[in-house]
């Protein structure tokens, strides 16, 4: 009974969203028309946005190979992507001073170039040791895809310089009649070391490399289409939460329903699971039109695990707008009201709160209000697995937190719920 | 089915609506509420279907709160306001409320294009928005709803108002039909015709207090006149007419140029009505002697018309 008495409601607000033109712009027409702004207005087919990060660089090579520490620094500072220098270079003389500035967000990474560096690079493998500035899983991501890319890149073109002296020597020596100073073992033993060092004479990057995790256009499409499906699930979400009974109330169902057998908890559920469907049709809609018609990258694999959370997260956040919606109604008089209220709250946080605008674009006391505020959460972990490729490690803690959020929301629901049904039938 | 209230009492802000309400109804058949508008009767209605709550007292339908949904799905409901969304067709909006009762649509389907062909609102206007309908017709498909789960009590709060004559006279038939099926019909209403043609025992309610139960001839000898003198004058009616005809009546009501008179003898009070005018200069334009109503009952009762001056 109670199952057929739900979907009775979700089969009549589905009818009645998708024929009310005002909730269908809203629901759909209005996230579509950011997204393809983001897509074709803001970030135009063959623009990319890219990053310039701050590093931190300890220099205490005192070599004077061929590539040394200062010549490791200067390819740094001039490196570029299409015209633009990725790294601002800060050259510390302590490591504990450049990691205190990492730790105070001043630098997106420091890197430490040993004592023995160009030596060691010359006849061997050098090391060199990068600090990640982790302020957030996003910027970690990005800052060390492009490190990596750009070191790697340098290592490789290292690699070939030795490759190349190597060959030029042998020949000139095996032409010479192979003369050289050292016994046979040692020969051999220099010879594998050279070679490894050759092979991986260092983990890094250079010029025009971009790796997965790197602004791409498809990435920061794929970034806003999900934020146009928080601004939608937060406005709507509001709305819907805040004047739903009122709406039954002021329609002159709400005394019809509760005359049925049909239980306030059982309204409630009906209400909050048909906007559910409704949230997850529009999202489905959103997602679709913004992979295959803006170019997002948004990557769903069900073999990853993180990536089967996604759907559980898309609910939870439709879960959590409602919810906080469902906690403004007492707030309000009418379904009116109640709607307004919803709608002017969801849209100031979807603008302040790090759904829209990224929280790194933000003032640090406004990104405060990311911090604290669930359905921010829900979509930074969204994010963070469907478009950067977080796995399911780093977002365990996350999820968690999110779910408490939830059953704190829902438990607040609840008690505001069986307050205001009784109120609400002694007003009608 | 028994249908039981007791004591009950029901206070919204500091006004009271119901003040100790207590009946019984115990057979199948057509119970009115009759009473004028803010009486009380809306507010003991949705305490019966479960709808509010009593602040003291109970109402039990067979010994069990209507709170329970076991027990509402055995009741029909139909509100003043008949609860349709704009948006939805006739047929969308009650297999809805069907699906709240677990009834299957396709019975469902069956028995609304029956009612509805009966009550004037065919397939045809069933399957067009609701917005496009007219109040009267909003109001059919309301009681039309209420009887789609076929509940054994059939409650209806001013089920006719608003609507045509005509449709007026197939609902009250149709109610006639289905308490001849047995079933319980509590009906609240201020129509004194609706009440008398189809009640089979009425509570006057006043100001939230039930003043007299009873079938509708019980009440009306119990409590009524023998009969009404009704009396219209050319010129009107001044202090000169009222204080000439105090002496004939037992109770004198004023509409406009028509006097109301309670007697309890017409064969003797009305040449003597006719005599005193005529002596005093005054000629009758209508005079009209009839049965008392409820309304006169009502009148007698608490000093204020069911229906309004």
């Amino acid at each position: 009974m109670r199952a057929r008495q739900i979907k009775a409601f979700v089969k009549r607000d589905l009818r009645l969203v998708f024929r009310d033109k005002a909730a269908v712009f809203w629901l759909i027409a209005w996230p579509l028309i950011w997204v393809f702004m983001v897509a074709y207005v803001f970030v135009p087919p063959g623009s990319v946005t890219p990053v310039k990060l701050e590093i931190g660089v300890v220099n205490m090579d005192e070599g004077s190979g061929n590539f040394t520490g200062r010549d490791l620094i200067a390819v740094l500072e001039n490196a570029t992507y299409h015209g633009d220098r990725l790294f601002n270079i800060h050259v510390y003389n302590e490591t504990g001073e450049m990691i205190s500035d990492i730790r105070r967000g001043a630098l997106d990474a420091g890197m430490v170039i040993p004592r023995n560096f160009s030596r060691n690079l010359t006849v061997g493998s050098a090391r060199l040791r990068v600090y990640i500035g982790f302020t957030d899983i996003r910027s970690a991501s990005i800052t060390q895809g492009v490190l990596r890319g750009f070191l790697d890149e340098v290592s490789t073109r290292i690699g070939l310089v030795k490759a190349n002296i190597t060959i030029y020597y042998m020949q000139r020596y095996m032409e010479e009649g192979g003369v050289y100073n050292q016994s046979r073992g040692d020969l051999v033993g220099f010879l594998r070391r050279y070679m490894i060092g050759i092979a991986m004479p260092l983990n890094t990057s250079y010029e025009e490399v971009r790796p997965e995790a790197f602004e791409t256009r498809e990435t920061i499409i794929g970034w806003y289409t999900l934020g146009a499906i928080g601004m939608m699930f937060l406005y709507t979400g509001f709305s819907q939460g805040a004047a739903a009974v009122y709406r039954e109330k002021e329609a002159g169902t709400l005394r019809r329903i509760l005359a049925s057998p049909t239980t306030p908890s059982t309204l409630v559920t009906a209400i909050v699971l048909s906007n559910l469907v409704i949230f997850l049709i529009t999202a489905a809609i959103v997602l679709l039109a913004g992979v295959y018609g803006a170019g997002a990258r948004i990557v769903f694999d069900p073999a990853n695990p993180a990536h089967l959370l996604a759907p559980i997260l898309l609910l939870d956040g439709a879960l959590l707008s409602l919810g906080i919606g469902m906690l403004l109604s007492p707030l309000a008089k009418t379904s009116q009201g109640a709607s307004s209220l919803g709608i002017a709250l969801g849209l100031m946080l979807t603008f302040t709160a790090g759904i829209w605008f990224p929280r790194q674009m933000m003032p640090a006391w406004m990104s405060v209000l990311a911090e604290y505020f669930p359905p921010t959460w829900v979509f930074d972990t969204l994010r963070n697995i469907m478009v950067y490729g977080v796995g399911v490690g780093e977002v365990l803690g996350d999820v968690a937190k999110i779910a408490v959020a939830t059953l704190i929301i829902l438990i607040g629901d609840v008690a505001v719920y069986r307050l205001r049904l009784r109120r609400y039938l002694e007003e009608a | 089915m028994i249908v039981e209230a007791r004591d009950v009492w029901k206070r919204y802000g500091g006004r009271v609506v119901l003040r100790g309400v207590s009946l019984r109804i115990e057979e199948p058949g057509i119970y009115g509420l009759l009473g004028p508008n803010g009486a009380g009767k809306t507010t003991f209605m949705n305490i019966l279907v479960g709808v509010a709550s009593p602040d003291s007292g109970e109402v039990l339908v067979n010994g069990r709160p209507p709170k329970d949904p076991s027990v509402r799905a055995r009741i029909g409901f139909s509100p003043q306001d008949p609860g349709l969304i704009d948006q939805l067709t006739g047929f969308e909006n009650a297999l809805f409320y069907a699906e709240l009762y677990g009834v299957d649509p396709g019975t469902a389907r069956e028995r609304l294009i029956g009612i509805g062909e009966r009550l004037g609102l065919p397939r045809s206007v069933l399957a067009r928005r609701v917005g496009g309908y007219s109040g009267g017709m909003k109001k059919k498909l309301g009681v039309i709803i209420s009887l789609l789960h076929d509940p054994e009590i059939l409650v209806l709060d001013e089920p006719t108002s608003g609507m045509d004559p005509g449709a007026r006279r197939e609902l009250w038939s149709l109610l006639e039909e289905l308490r001849g099926r047995g079933k319980m019909i509590i009906l609240a209403t201020h129509y004194m015709d609706e009440a008398e043609r189809l009640c089979d025992r009425v509570a006057l309610i006043n100001d939230g207090a039930i003043v007299a139960e009873g079938s509708p001839g019980e009440l009306k000898r119990k409590h009524g006149p023998r009969a009404v003198v009704e009396v219209a004058i050319r010129g009107g009616v001044d202090e000169a007419v009222e204080s000439i005809l105090r002496g004939e009546a037992e109770r004198i009501e004023v509409l406009g140029d028509k006097a109301l008179l309670h007697v309890e003898d017409p064969d003797r009070a009305v040449p003597r009505i006719i005599d005193r005018l005529y002596g005093a200069g005054r000629s009758v334009t209508l005079l009209h002697v009839r049965y008392p109503s409820l309304d006169d009952v009502f009148l007698r009762l608490t000093g204020r018309r069911i229906e309004g001056p």
